[in-house]
């Protein structure tokens, strides 16, 4: 079971993080310092696995992007690649080449649509094409914020 | 009031959004906290407006300022009312901010259980999805428990979309409620064989997770998943199976074999690595499992390690680190099979990427023999020097004491080649191990008695050179290892060559810069090595040189009275005292050397670490009783300063305790000795000490030589690489001498003694360079022998450990929501919800379902149904092409019915999945494999079978068909929610013709309504019937009213407030060809008797023009056996049932039913809600239970066309009816 999904960048910034375990603030805050911290620090070429504590780490950039993960130790790691590739993949349709840009300015439908994919730390569809419908379903259903804010109020 | 709604929308026009906030924040790099306190002021303005709009939006910006870090615990207030907004917009926001922001501390979460409740039933599937899945993050215990039931029912839902979040979101309630795994797992176990293959693979995970922390558990579903593993295509699902089979194998070795061919051929054929190193790794756990004489393995040992071969030979470093895991995991039960790959695996030191350095290391601790120890250290002492990071380099230091010092230095030949390495580790920089270092010191000095005088040589070395290792304040970590050093020096100081000059170095002024615990070693052992300066100079004429040394002590000794460390101080000014009396005395010319010397005679022995948590308690003692009576409360707060004194007290009951046994005690000691001397391990001191190299056998050694020459002059130089040489030279002058001389015999017993079963090569061949004395740790006599201190206590999962085959109890039943489904809502609400999009889904299935029917009627083969299937879909797409809203539902339907090759090419991972780098492409399927290998599998599960039993061989392939066929059908029973064919005794035989519960309600040229009932567990009055709207017009169907005229006995259930005679209104609205289900509660007084119930649906049809008013009457037929409710039954406790005597009896007899025994069960497990107890031949046992409790139990038999039903229940008038319905049944068809 995956524990924790980060999403952060070179610099260090966080972009997404979804935690599959109700952990409190302090304890995650201290995870994410230590996840940039370390992944961080590889160097280029190097494995996207790493040990920390009692959790297999793995991680895998995507152009200014670091996708981070948290697993148990009985996962398999490249499972976990192909999972972090697929959710690349997912948001890469899902806005159309995508950029760091897109997540910052549209957190919330990247957390969408990685609600779609997975949940409880388990992959819950492993089908593009169904996601992308469910994901663009509930959108439909969801006025654009701002579409509502041009409205008046009653 | 209007003036305030106009104030409110000119003040959000002024609001930031989140694109503001973020592109605001942006633009503050400077002073960013700053510009983000005012947002957060903004917000919490925002908040406070009514308008949930503006809350949302706040809500939003919140969650998004909760990723930088910002505490918004004080808002969780308003993301509870977020996500209680009945707009989906808001819904999701305030679902996603709960998600982010809640924890198992936030109090809110009680305020939400009714909320989330309202949400799972809502008819919208987005509502409940968003609900499930912000659920899955912040599900406490309580939530857990008050909500079990309701995720238990979604597990059944129409819709795959529903049903496979649920079975996700079970394994978390689960693990915060298990209470509820036994209830909730026999509907867990029907999902493994769902017919969406997403549902599916959900339940594969969250058994398998399940599985994996209580196999043993989950051991009787291994068929099952033995069955989806060879008829599975996806790799997500396979890779979880596989994993699943790993845990289970421990426990059952013939499972084990069984795996062995099916996974060697996975491996074989598959392009996937994910899927590769699942198989390896599985087949590894197998083989473990099996590694007691299964040599025949050692094949499947041979393709694992090679595959695992071309892995790490691989340029992706990715392959190369699991590799080099899985190698590991080989290692420990097949060592040889690995150790042929030293080679591969020692070029992996060299890797430029430190976690692949570090995952050889661990490899290399297995593989170390007596034969290449030396030579493998050498290499990782050359990867110290060269290491540039201090992590990396400690943990190789580490690792090079792990390989040392493993099974208590088993491989070490030459300690004082060890003892060099050591030494030489010392000398780096910054290191933190030096306490690991020290404690190596000490534990080899200690325990290998015939090293010591080399040891304390060295150490005096180090002592004297105390500045190199202390010259640098940052380099403190490695000054520990003065600490061994000054204790072995003081402690063995009979063998040094120099005392006075070690004494001098020990008492420099340099040395108060030290630690204070280690100055207090050094003033302790002082006082030693004063007390052996005297002994070896006693009996000379001159004493000269013993007073001198007193004098440096007088002189030296004040500096560390006055140290700040107390310890430092005790010590220094108590022996400080005891020399100015020594020095008295030997100015009287007193001989005081051997009562100095008795200061610190006896020797230490190494006692075990776990030593003191094995003594075992005394008969008779009880730790917890009062020695005297509690001080009464009103005392304590004068008793306490005395508990800092009562530590003492312990301590003297344990002297006494020793002296009293003083007998007993060498009693034990005896005992002890017995022991040791027949341990094999345990090779017995030489009678002096001083023999240090005295090996049998060996007249010329050169070790001799460098024991002076080499160590002591230059500490600054390697010098282990000398041993090294020394040591190949010496092994072979002792290959020569052995061949020479015939003591043949003695070495045997030798080997015999410390034959290890670990290397490869014959090590008896080499003998120690020392005689080693390894001196076995001491436990406390009468040790238990269990180590059962390795469990944590805490491990959520062991809650988990629960029988899941004992059948359920009463008591067991999940708590009671209190609501039933939400349909219920006020029209206040209902109005709130418009434009909630419908689905086209139900329609098309049940439509599918009809003409399954008919053709079930032709007997045409399942061919041509596919092919009608097709065709009906193509209907159906041009149907969609005109409502894109529904297309994503039908879509979805249409991938679960196509032919299977395509539903898994959609499934399964795509091979577009392959971007950049291969592992990313790893799991990809070749979308033409599935069939191929399919017979494939099939004839080789057959052939295993053959091997075992002929007769089961049909069966099996009849099962496979069966299965396949299951895949296709399945999903069209789907409304009736529970299934036909739980039970296994059904599943060997032709497939069963699809089957619908639902029958028609009314119809005209508008609407039709198809309805059934089901019964509900928890509640021992009502009944639950689902209708299922579809609207047959072209026109859009809007404001359906669904009423029913109440009986005495049954009654709709409306919500609070309104009147007996109103409708409930249908939280939808109908487009043309769409069709949609709804939910209403019953609640019913008696069962006994069947029941109609009139009612009407009022509607208004819109088309372009015009719009009118309609009504369409209904009657609502409950069926007795609608109170029926499937329930497991077990054959024992069935039999005492019906021994009881309390049911009462009665029979029915069909004629001319010409269908085969398992179809007719199968229809009355599915439209009677009964199931299967038991099955001999042509005659079964069949059980079921009302909502109210009673039993209902049938015991039937076919013979020709005949089939006597026998029935026994505790009520006869319900029994009556119910065989009448089932008559019924039998006679539709």
């Amino acid at each position: 079971m995956m524990h924790f999904l980060l999403l952060f960048s070179r610099q260090g910034k966080l972009r997404l993080q979804k935690w599959f375990l109700p952990l409190p603030e302090r304890e995650r805050k201290k995870i994410v310092k230590d996840m940039t911290t370390m992944v961080l620090a590889r160097k280029p070429r190097t494995c996207n696995f790493m040990h920390w504590k009692d959790l297999k780490i793995v991680y895998k950039r995507y152009a200014s992007l670091y996708f981070c993960c948290g697993l148990e130790n009985q996962d398999n790691e490249l499972l976990a690649l192909e999972i972090l590739h697929r959710y690349v993949e997912l948001l890469d349709k899902y806005f159309g080449n995508v950029c760091e840009l897109d997540i910052i300015f549209n957190f919330e439908k990247a957390y969408f649509i990685l609600d779609e994919f997975l949940m409880g730390g388990e992959i819950q569809e492993t089908s593009k094409q169904s996601i992308a419908k469910s994901v663009e379903a509930s959108d439909m259903l969801q006025e654009t914020m701002e579409e509502y804010m041009s409205k008046p109020a009653f | 009031m209007a003036l305030k709604i106009v104030k409110g929308s000119i003040d959000r026009m002024f609001d930031k959004n989140l694109q503001d906030l973020v592109r605001g924040i942006r633009n503050h790099k400077e002073d960013e906290a700053k510009y983000i306190s005012t947002c957060i002021d903004e917000i919490k303005q925002e908040l406070k407006q009514d308008n949930i709009a503006v809350k949302a939006n706040a809500v939003c910006k919140l969650t998004y300022l909760q990723m930088l870090g910002y505490d918004v615990s004080w808002a969780a207030f308003n993301i509870v009312e977020v996500m209680s907004s009945s707009k989906f917009t808001f819904k999701r926001i305030g679902y996603l901010a709960a998600s982010q922001c809640f924890h198992e501390g936030t109090d809110v979460i009680m305020l939400t259980t009714n909320q989330i409740r309202k949400d799972l039933s809502s008819p919208n599937q987005y509502d409940t999805g968003v609900a499930l899945t912000g659920l899955s993050c912040f599900v406490t215990p309580d939530l857990a428990r008050d909500l079990a039931n309701d995720i238990m029912t979604l597990m059944s839902h129409t819709k795959p979309y529903i049903r496979k979040k649920a079975v996700l979101i079970m394994y978390k309630v689960f693990l915060k409620y298990p209470e509820s795994l036994r209830p909730a797992f026999p509907r867990l176990k029907e999902k493994l064989e769902d017919p969406d293959p997403g549902v599916q693979s959900a339940a594969v995970n969250v058994i398998c997770e399940l599985a994996r922390r209580n196999p043993k558990n989950y051991l009787s579903l291994a068929p099952l998943f033995f069955k989806l593993m060879t008829s599975s295509t996806n790799n997500w699902v396979l890779i979880k199976i596989i994993k699943l089979f790993g845990a289970l194998t421990p426990l059952e070795p013939r499972l084990g074999k069984k795996l062995i061919e099916p996974l060697t051929n996975l491996i074989h054929s598959t392009s996937a690595m994910s899927l590769l190193y699942e198989c390896v790794n599985t087949v590894i756990a197998v083989l473990i499992s099996l590694s007691s004489g299964m040599p025949n393995h050692s094949a499947s040992i041979q393709l694992c390690v090679q595959k695992l071969r071309i892995l790490i030979e691989d340029s992706d470093q990715n392959l190369k680190y699991l590799g080099l895991l899985a190698m590991s995991k080989i290692l420990k039960t097949h060592p040889k099979s690995v150790q042929s790959h030293k080679d591969l695996i020692l070029q992996c030191l060299d890797d430029k990427d430190e976690s692949i350095r570090l995952r050889a290391l661990d490899l290399l601790y297995g593989m170390v023999s007596k034969k290449n120890l030396m030579e493998i250290v050498k290499k990782l002492m050359l990867h110290v020097d060269k290491a540039e990071g201090t992590t990396y380099r400690d943990e190789l230091l580490t690792k090079i004491i792990d390989i040392c010092s493993q099974s208590n230095y088993q491989y070490i030949t030459n300690f004082e080649w060890y003892i060099s390495i050591l030494v030489e580790l010392t000398r780096l920089e910054g290191t933190r191990h030096g306490h690991l270092i020290a404690s190596q010191m000490l534990d080899v000095a200690i325990r290998v008695k015939a090293i010591r005088g080399f040891a304390v040589a060295q150490m005096a070395t180090l002592l004297d050179n105390a500045h190199l290792l202390t010259g640098n304040t940052q380099r403190n970590g490695i000054c520990e290892v003065l600490y061994a050093a000054a204790w072995i020096c003081g402690e063995f100081s009979e063998h040094l060559e120099d005392p006075m000059q070690t004494l001098e170095a020990m008492l420099r002024p340099k040395v108060a810069t030290l630690p204070g615990h280690i100055q207090a070693v050094y003033v302790q052992n002082a006082a030693k090595l004063f007390a052996t300066v005297l002994q070896k100079h006693e009996g000379e004429t001159d004493s000269q040189a013993a007073q001198e040394t007193s004098q440096l002590l007088i002189e030296r000794l004040p500096l560390f009275v006055q140290s700040a460390n107390l310890e430092v101080q005790e010590r220094a000014s108590c022996i400080l005292q005891l020399v100015k009396y020594i020095q008295k005395l030997q100015q009287k010319n007193v001989e005081v050397a051997d009562e100095v010397t008795a200061l610190f005679a006896g020797e230490l022995n190494p006692v075990a670490p776990k030593a003191q948590k094995k003594v075992p308690i005394p008969e008779g003692l009880d730790l917890d009783a009062w020695i005297n009576e509690p001080p009464s409360e009103s005392e304590s707060e004068d008793e306490k300063p005395k508990a800092v004194f009562s530590k003492e007290e312990p301590k003297h009951s344990r002297t006494r305790h020793t002296e009293v046994d003083e007998k007993e005690l060498a009693r034990r000691r005896e005992v002890r000795k017995q022991e040791q001397a027949n341990n094999p391990f345990y090779i017995k001191a030489s009678p002096s000490s001083q023999k240090v190299f005295d090996a049998p056998g060996v007249e010329h050694i050169p070790v001799v030589q460098i024991d002076l020459s080499v160590p002591l002059k230059v500490p600054g130089m390697p010098m282990s690489d000398q041993y090294v040489k020394l040591e190949e030279e010496r092994r072979q002058k002792d290959k020569a001498d052995k061949k020479k001389k015939d003591k043949k015999k003695k070495r045997e017993k030798r080997g015999k003694g410390r034959k290890g079963d670990s290397g490869p090569e014959s090590e008896e061949d080499i003998t120690p360079a020392q005689q080693v004395d390894i001196v076995t740790e001491e436990m406390p006599e009468n040790a238990l022998p269990s180590d059962d201190d390795d469990k944590d206590p805490n491990d959520p999962h062991k809650a988990l450990d629960i029988d899941l085959d004992k059948p359920l109890a009463d008591s067991e039943k999940l708590p009671v929501r209190t609501h039933r489904p939400e349909v219920l809502k006020s029209p206040a609400e209902d109005r709130e919800n418009e434009s909630v999009p419908q689905e086209s889904k139900k329609k098309s299935s049940k439509e599918k379902k009809e003409k399954k029917k008919d053709k079930e009627k032709d007997r045409k083969r399942s061919k041509e149904e596919k092919k009608k299937k097709k065709k009906h879909k193509e209907v159906e797409e041009e149907l969609m092409e005109s409502q894109p809203e529904e297309a994503v539902q039908s879509e979805d339907t249409k991938e679960m019915a196509a032919p299977p090759t395509s539903a898994e090419e959609v499934t399964a991972p795509s091979s577009a999945a392959a971007v950049d780098t291969s592992s990313a492409a790893a799991a990809d399927s070749e979308p033409d494999e599935p069939k191929d290998t399919e017979p494939e599998d099939t004839k080789s599960s057959k052939h295993k079978k053959k091997k075992q039993k002929k007769e089961k061989e049909e069966k099996e392939k009849k099962k496979k068909k069966r299965h396949h066929h299951h895949h296709h059908h399945r999903h069209h029973s789907d409304g009736g929610g529970e299934d036909s064919v739980q039970n296994g005794t059904v599943e060997d035989e032709e497939p069963l013709p699809p089957m619908s519960n639902y029958s028609l309600l009314a119809e005209n040229s508008y609407i039709k309504m198809v309805y059934d009932i089901q019964g509900n567990h928890q509640d021992e009055s009502k009944v639950v019937v689902s209708v299922i709207f579809e609207n047959k017009s072209d026109s859009f169907l809007k404001s359906m009213e669904f009423n029913v005229l109440d009986s005495l006995n049954s009654k709709l259930q409306r919500p609070d407030g309104a009147g007996p005679h109103d409708g409930l209104t249908v939280p939808f609205q109908l487009p043309p060809g769409v069709s949609n289900e709804a939910r209403f509660v019953f609640s019913v007084q008696s069962i006994v008797m069947p029941q109609k119930l009139k009612g009407t649906l009022t509607f208004i049809v819109k088309s372009e023009e015009s719009s009118t008013h309609e009504k369409l009457d209904f009657k609502l037929h409950f069926t007795c056996t609608s109170y029926l409710i499937t329930t497991p039954c077990y054959s024992d406790a069935y039999a005492k049932l019906l021994e009881s005597g309390d049911l009462k009896g009665s029979s029915l007899r069909l004629e001319g039913v010409n269908m085969p025994f398992h179809h007719l069960l199968a229809r009355i497990c599915f439209h009677h809600h009964f199931s299967v107890v038991e099955r001999i031949d042509s005659c079964a046992s069949m059980y079921s239970r009302s909502i109210q409790g009673h039993h209902v139990c049938l015991l039937v038999k076919t013979s020709d066309q005949t089939v006597s039903i026998d029935a026994k229940c505790d009520e006869p008038s319900l029994l009556g009816n119910v065989l009448d319905e089932i008559k019924q049944t039998f006679s539709k068809c």
